[in-house]
């Protein structure tokens, strides 16, 4: 019997390995080349170096590409928040008329194809004659993370005791109060869980805004696509490196330190 | 004048009713019981008290005022819930001084109360602990003490003593009462045990299918059971159905679907013919070895031992009386060798009308809605 367990654990073991080689694999994959001196990518490792990262500081349109996507990731992480958490607040507790109606619908942005979704944005933003700007690309990104934030809050919510803010109504706390002073409090990692996935969401995405982008408010996927439509090299997988590993980090603290499962 | 009048109130949830027209009262400094079974509305009456719910209809009056429709946060109404419902975030003693924050009361005198408070419930000591850390009974406590320290005009209990194990339900209800005793406080005491209710409470409201089926002192619903749920619920008794017959000397008969003549005595009258249910307490039936038997009582009848249960200071009979029935009858016993049947023994079973209560049978009108 402890044989064939061993056995089955080994098997178990072998099997998630591989797929964590197929999940994780294309990203070790750009990791390395980010640090091979040949100028083409991908290719043989040549030798190593840190000089294809260092060249990011020559590359300012890139830095100005980060910067766009860490204000519009921030904003849309934000309104998203303000307004996903009491959509999860009110779906945790209370049953209404619809309710399953009104997730799906909530949840829509989660399933819609992003490409249909920018491209419906920016036929709204000329019908309205509002030229595609920075504030249209931050708010079609809201919509599209804001589902994120209504997840994270639910299985947040979820543990939460309905009882406590009831408590709290007895010993003479108002509405306002209870939220500020019980619901937020205990809920705080999954409000912090929900604006940094939505944050994540927000920074990689690429084709919502492909539509929406101007020279002016160019995010980081956009800058690297457009660099990639010329050419592929070492530099391009060091700036690609740099994402995945802030995405991985930022995913890690979410699911250790906050401990609110995102995905389950 | 009564501190806590509920008018025929009701509750209607989507289609179902919780709550069906229901009164019940409390004197200043009593404590009242809702007992019933679950989901008989007991919950949902106290909900409507701490203002959680409102009530679909009915009234309900907090010491002279209607508080039908004030919010539970200006009730000034101190609740325990069933799962202690403590701030998680929070210390034992912020939990506690919670209520004394909503009502902005000073640093200085804020520590006194929550001081006191925790005294009062044995838990000084502990007030830098979080609920985690503490013990399901220390954290009911807890919750105890959250909410007689802002001298709430009331003091809800939701199923006090439900979570904990035997040993310390028994000490917490002690406490319980002493607590309210000393506090002078008027109490909504819920629980679906009635023997708790039976110790606890000043008052009982039997609680059934939404209904207050009885509303009468502790001996009065045991002794005096006005509904055939109370009669069945309240106490260990046998229940058989069967007819009202003949009254005759202040005694009514009773012949039961198997087929027995019964005598008895009815609480309410109830004219011949009346679907009823007689009530025998348990150990007020006696079992005797079949031929010693020198009783004369007039509900004899003959039967059989099937089970045997020993209960420490008292032994329990499970007996089968003609073919169907089942009767279970428990005598005091000092010691193991005063058992003085054995399983399989056939044997003679016997009551005395006075002890068989004749009650007419409400469950042919309601069914029972759990």
């Amino acid at each position: 019997m402890k044989g064939r367990a061993l056995w089955t654990n080994l098997g178990a073991a072998l099997w998630l390995a591989l797929i964590y080689l197929y999940v994780l694999g294309p990203a070790v994959v750009v990791i390395i080349g980010s640090f091979n001196t040949a100028t083409s990518f991908p290719s043989d490792f040549e030798g190593f170096t840190l000089g294809w990262y260092a060249q990011l500081a020559e590359h300012g349109e890139f830095l100005d590409a980060l910067f766009v996507s860490i204000q519009i990731g921030f904003i849309a992480a934000f309104i998203g928040s303000i307004v996903g958490i009491p959509v999860a607040l009110a779906l945790a507790r209370y049953e209404f008329r619809l309710k399953g109606a009104i997730t799906a619908f909530i949840m829509a942005p989660l399933i819609l194809p992003q490409i249909v979704l920018g491209m419906a944005m920016l036929q709204l933003l000329t019908a309205v004659q509002l030229p595609a700007t920075f504030a249209g690309l931050a708010l079609i990104h809201a919509v599209f993370v804001m589902p994120y934030v209504v997840r994270a809050m639910l299985s947040c919510l979820a543990g939460l005791n309905p009882s406590v803010s009831e408590a709290a109504a007895s010993l003479g706390a108002n509405a306002w109060q209870r939220f500020l002073l019980i619901t937020l409090p205990i809920t705080r990692a999954g409000i912090m869980a929900g604006f940094i996935f939505a944050f994540i969401m927000s920074f990689i995405n690429l084709p919502l805004s492909l539509f929406l982008t101007t020279p002016t408010s160019t995010t980081l996927p956009i800058r690297m696509f457009a660099y990639m439509e010329s050419r592929i090299d070492p530099f391009i997988a060091a700036v690609g490196s740099l994402t995945v590993i802030a995405v991985i980090a930022g995913s890690f603290f979410i699911e250790k330190v906050l401990k609110v499962r995102l995905l389950a | 004048m009564n501190w806590l009048e509920v008018k025929n109130v009701s509750k209607q949830f989507s289609g179902h009713l919780a709550v069906d027209n229901a009164s019940f009262s409390a004197k200043e400094g009593d404590i009242i019981c809702l007992v019933g079974p679950s989901g008989c509305g007991k919950t949902t009456a106290l909900r409507m008290i701490a203002g959680f719910e409102t009530p679909t209809s009915g009234e309900i009056w907090l010491g002279g005022k209607e508080v039908s429709a004030l919010p539970a946060h200006k009730r000034n109404i101190g609740i325990t819930f069933q799962n202690y419902a403590l701030f998680p975030h929070m210390t034992v003693e912020a939990n506690v001084a919670f209520g004394l924050r909503m009502r902005k009361i000073g640093q200085a005198d804020s520590r006194a109360r929550v001081a006191a408070a925790l005294a009062m419930v044995r838990l000084g000591g502990l007030e830098k602990r979080f609920p985690n850390q503490l013990s399901g009974g220390q954290q009911q406590r807890v919750a105890l003490a959250r909410a007689i320290v802002i001298e709430p005009v009331m003091l809800l209990l939701d199923e006090p003593l439900s979570n904990l194990d035997a040993k310390l339900r028994e000490e917490m209800r002690v406490e319980i009462k002493e607590i309210q005793s000393r506090l002078k406080i008027t109490t909504v005491f819920v629980t679906h045990d009635q023997e708790e209710a039976l110790t606890i409470a000043d008052r009982i409201a039997v609680m059934h299918a939404g209904r207050v089926v009885q509303e009468d002192s502790p001996v009065g619903v045991f002794e005096k059971p006005q509904h055939s749920f109370v009669a069945g619920f309240i106490g260990q008794s046998n229940l058989l159905r069967g007819t009202v017959g003949a009254e005759t000397d202040g005694r009514v008969t009773m012949r039961t679907d198997t087929g027995l003549e019964l005598r008895g005595r009815a609480i309410k009258p109830v004219p011949p013919g009346t679907p009823a249910i007689a009530v025998i307490r348990h150990p007020r039936i006696q079992v005797d070895r079949k031929g010693t038997s020198e009783t004369t009582l007039a509900n004899l009848f003959p039967g059989r031992v099937e089970l045997i249960n020993y209960l420490g200071d008292a032994v329990q009979y499970v007996c089968a009386l003609g073919k169907t029935d089942r009767i279970i009858a428990t005598a005091a016993i000092a010691n193991a060798d005063e058992i003085a049947l054995a399983a399989g023994e056939d044997v003679q079973i016997s009551w005395a009308p006075g002890d068989c209560l004749i009650v007419e049978d409400a469950s042919m009108i309601e069914n029972d809605a759990g």
